[in-house]
């Protein structure tokens, strides 16, 4: 290193830059100044460059995997949402976003989520669910099976989370296959989703949060060309959405409404 | 033209044109073929909800990255807190290694996986430089951290690649690391 004696020794993020070219010229050239005389210096740029050009390559199969029902789903969702830009935008709080395992029963919770505006009252939770719901692909419920000890340990989260006892809410619907539940949130607030499927996994979503409104009956609308069930019991709002004919939610309410 | 209900929204086409890069960058964040799907759409649904935020000239890939990145970080919080397994260390949180196992099966070469086996606050910076081919600066954007720490980023992960793929040349003296 004789011929720059005050050049600063480069640590790895020098070289590194060095490699990607993406230094700064004054010090690129000290640095192929150093190399000269630097055996080791070489070596080490060689190792810092060895599979760097190869990255790209190796990840762009991936490009071509995009499972096509997630792709379906999400079109088919950003339509719908066409119409809706204006009212997105507006939005002081949405849902949020429960990512759960196959295998662990894991919950995940994004509570706290802010916006910016205050235009909170135009701000239907059916709507909101029912946009939610219009995400789901038949491939993505196939995949969920959970195990009864994962589907307990679930349910008691989200007993937990929303203060009503769901343990067992699993087996209530005959003929649908329990799939997760999920704690969301809305407006600051825990959701609870609760996916079911039928047996050619068409997803149907259960969801419930806090209200103080009065005890109603389950009654039917549609959002998003979703047929949807609405009540409130005990405190608390509740729905059931599905892409499934009307009577078959109206049963399904009135099951979990306690009203069959 | 990639179609939705309104041709002339660029946004949403942006957004349909953008899936299969979503994909693959959710991919090596969650490692596991279910949560991945899920990443993809909580993007797409929070990139709408926050349309009004996207500045109309900007860079859409890197605005989606971004709050991809925010969303599956926000998930590992969550879920380290809930397993009482929460650390301040910022190094650590991102270290996700001990949250989630890796599906082997997504990733089909040598090179994925020794990518997808680095803790994702490597990874996620190595997948926006090399793969994405964001510069320095605008990956330090995308993931909102100072460029320097990219640049220790990224050395760190090719030293860890080099070591898993060239054990050899691993070996090379560091010159004066800093990782």
């Amino acid at each position: 290193m004789t011929s720059m004696p005050s050049a600063r020794p480069p640590d790895d993020e020098d070289l590194v830059a060095y490699v990607d070219n993406r230094l700064a010229p004054a010090r690129r050239t000290e640095i192929e100044q150093l190399m000269r005389e630097d055996f080791a210096l070489q070596e080490r740029i060689a190792m810092l460059a060895a599979g760097t050009p190869s990255l790209k390559d190796a990840f762009r199969p991936m490009l071509g995997e995009l499972p096509p029902h997630l792709e379906q789903s999400i079109r088919r969702t950003l339509d719908v949402h066409a119409d809706n830009v204006q009212r997105l935008s507006r939005r002081t709080f949405g849902l949020g976003l429960g990512l759960a395992t196959l295998s662990g029963g894991i919950l995940g919770y994004f509570a706290g989520r802010s916006g910016n505006s205050s235009d909170t009252a135009s701000l239907d939770w059916r709507r909101e669910v029912a946009s939610y719901h219009a995400f789901y692909g038949k491939d993505t419920i196939r995949r969920l099976k959970p195990s009864q000890a994962e589907t307990d340990q679930e349910l008691e989260i989200v007993s937990d989370a929303i203060g009503r006892q769901l343990k067992g809410i699993d087996r209530v619907l005959n003929g649908y296959i329990y799939k997760r539940a999920q704690i969301l949130s809305f407006e600051k607030a825990p959701l609870i989703q609760i996916v079911f499927a039928t047996p050619d996994d068409i997803a149907i979503a259960f969801c419930m949060k806090r209200s103080p409104a009065s005890q109603t009956s389950p009654t039917m609308s549609r959002f998003y060309d979703l047929p949807l069930a609405s009540w409130t019991r005990d405190g608390l709002d509740e729905l059931v959405v599905a892409g499934l004919p009307e009577k078959d939610i109206l049963a399904m309410a009135k099951v979990l409404s306690g009203r069959a | 033209m990639i179609g939705t209900k309104k041709n002339g929204d660029s946004f949403h086409t942006g957004i349909v044109t953008m899936l299969p890069r979503m994909w693959r960058f959710a991919v090596s964040l969650c490692r596991q073929r279910a949560l991945a799907e899920d990443l993809v759409q909580q993007t797409c649904q929070r990139a709408l909800e926050r349309r009004h935020q996207f500045e109309a000239g900007s860079q859409l890939d890197h605005w989606l990255f971004s709050i991809m990145s925010s969303i599956w970080k926000n998930h590992l919080r969550a879920e380290k807190v809930r397993r009482g397994i929460g650390v301040i260390d910022a190094v650590e949180l991102w270290d996700d290694s001990n949250v989630l196992a890796l599906e082997q099966s997504l990733m089909q070469s040598e090179l994925q996986r020794a990518v997808a086996e680095l803790p994702l606050w490597q990874r996620e910076t190595i997948m926006l430089v090399y793969v994405e081919e964001m510069s320095y600066q605008e990956a330090a954007t995308a993931l909102n951290i100072p460029i320097g720490t990219v640049m220790s980023r990224i050395a760190a992960a090719k030293v860890a690649l080099a070591a898993k793929l060239n054990p050899d040349m691993a070996l090379a003296r560091p010159s004066k690391v800093k990782q």
